[in-house]
């Protein structure tokens, strides 16, 4: 397949896809743009516009968050209802007061129910509470889920293994602008009487996103 | 002071705006609901070109019903969509 | 109205798609880098913001965008925009690849976005 060429970024395309075209998911390039960050690194501290210990600090905060943090709030709300409305009141608020500072945004907190479950997607980037779980997984950066998830998230969620019945609200999020989203699914039975460190394991960043729930 | 409250019925504009926008076209023409105000924030359109994109615009979480996003939509009619939406690109409805 | 709809190749909610490759991928030394470059201008100086990584790969051509992954476009755009910005050369950057190549037996094709054995 012939690869194209950079255009300088000062063209807009109107109307620029067939709304019936399927996204094309390219994973070209990995060598040639790690070899392109290195020697872009490179020039930067050559030219002072950084230093080492300043890409080091950033390296550092990006490697730390991870899917337990987010599990540790979700713990805290099955153990405590009054905890559990404060995370849907301000979310930000609620995981600083376990010490997680969600830096990128303001965090929303959405609430599974017996009768309504919530999904997270980012149709435009992928958007993802990264400074509280990390990364986001291949799966939802991919194209097929940020183009899907939103048009037919029953679909989708049965591709993951979660078939919902009709009775079941299926609440889709677009997490496109300044705030970011966390699901706090429903707990297992007895949870509130189950210690913290018990509960942790048991949240998946596939139930954070929305796409699983707690097994039984 | 927001222009809209929760539980308000809004109307997604289409401001044909060529450049970095967050309104993405399947809410375009679109009527909802404000679900909340998030507050406000500094105007993504202009940051993209590196202005400061100030004074800050208010942004709401709309709530859409998926059957009307998608006239051939498969789910249940209860089955839902929220988006966050900024003020210059709603119109009451 | 008139005027035609403007929508961003990058804007594909609702457009039809395949199968989720659900397997798992790690974050990559290289893809940290990048994003940290990103970062630490970011806070230092503020000369690069998220709106604009994201303003540089929704108009660096529907093609490209279609051809890369997720990290690769991100920083195709970060060394655009940087150029765009005046604070590093594009050229000099491609140069510098070119460099690194050489030194390890390596040549790269720009146009293709590869690196290979030199012959």
């Amino acid at each position: 397949m012939p690869i194209p060429s950079t255009v300088p970024p000062t063209r807009f395309s109107a109307d620029a896809i067939d709304p019936n075209r399927p996204v094309i998911e390219g994973h070209h390039g990995a060598e040639y743009y790690a070899l392109m960050t290195e020697a872009l690194h490179k020039i930067l501290l050559e030219k002072q516009l950084l230093t080492l210990a300043d890409t080091d600090r950033v390296i550092a905060a990006l490697e730390a968050p991870n899917v337990t943090w987010g599990a540790r709030i979700v713990a805290e709300a099955w153990r405590d209802e009054a905890y559990a409305q404060r995370l849907v009141e301000d979310g930000s608020k609620a995981a600083a007061e376990l010490g997680f500072k969600i830096k990128e945004a303001k965090l929303v907190v959405v609430r599974n129910t017996p009768s309504l479950h919530n999904v997270i997607v980012c149709t435009l980037c992928s958007c993802y509470p990264r400074s509280l779980l990390g990364q986001p997984p291949w799966w939802y950066i991919s194209k097929n889920y940020r183009a899907r998830t939103v048009r037919e998230p029953r679909k989708v969620l049965a591709e993951f293994g979660l078939e919902l019945p009709a009775e079941v609200e299926v609440r889709v999020h677009d997490s496109n602008a300044d705030m970011r989203y966390l699901v706090l699914p429903m707990p297992p039975p007895g949870a509130a009487e189950r210690p913290v460190e018990e509960l942790i394991p048991l949240v998946t960043r596939h139930m954070l996103v929305g796409t699983a729930v707690v097994a039984g | 002071m927001p222009r809209f409250q929760p539980g308000d019925a809004v109307r997604v504009v289409d401001l044909h705006k060529p450049g970095h926008v967050r309104i993405p076209f399947f809410v375009r023409h679109k009527t909802g609901v404000v679900e909340r105000h998030c507050g406000a924030y500094p105007n993504p359109e202009e940051l993209g070109h590196g202005r400061p994109g100030l004074p800050p615009v208010d942004l709401y979480r709309v709530n859409f019903r998926q059957a009307h996003l998608w006239p051939d939509y498969a789910g249940p009619a209860h089955d839902t969509l929220e988006i966050e939406v900024y003020d210059h690109w709603l119109v009451p409805a | 109205m008139g005027e035609p709809p403007f929508r961003g190749y990058h804007d594909i909610g609702g457009l039809p798609g395949g199968p989720i490759q659900q397997d798992e991928h790690p974050f990559a030394d290289w893809q940290k880098l990048s994003e940290a470059i990103r970062g630490a201008l970011e806070q230092k100086d503020r000369c690069v913001s998220l709106d604009e990584i994201r303003r540089a790969f929704e108009s660096f051509g529907e093609p490209l965008y279609e051809t890369l992954g997720f990290y690769e476009r991100r920083a195709e755009a970060l060394t655009l925009l940087l150029d765009e910005k005046g604070l590093v050369d594009r050229a000099e950057v491609l140069a510098r690849m070119d460099a690194l190549a050489a030194g390890r037996g390596q040549r790269v094709d720009h146009a293709a976005k590869t690196v290979m054995e030199a012959k």
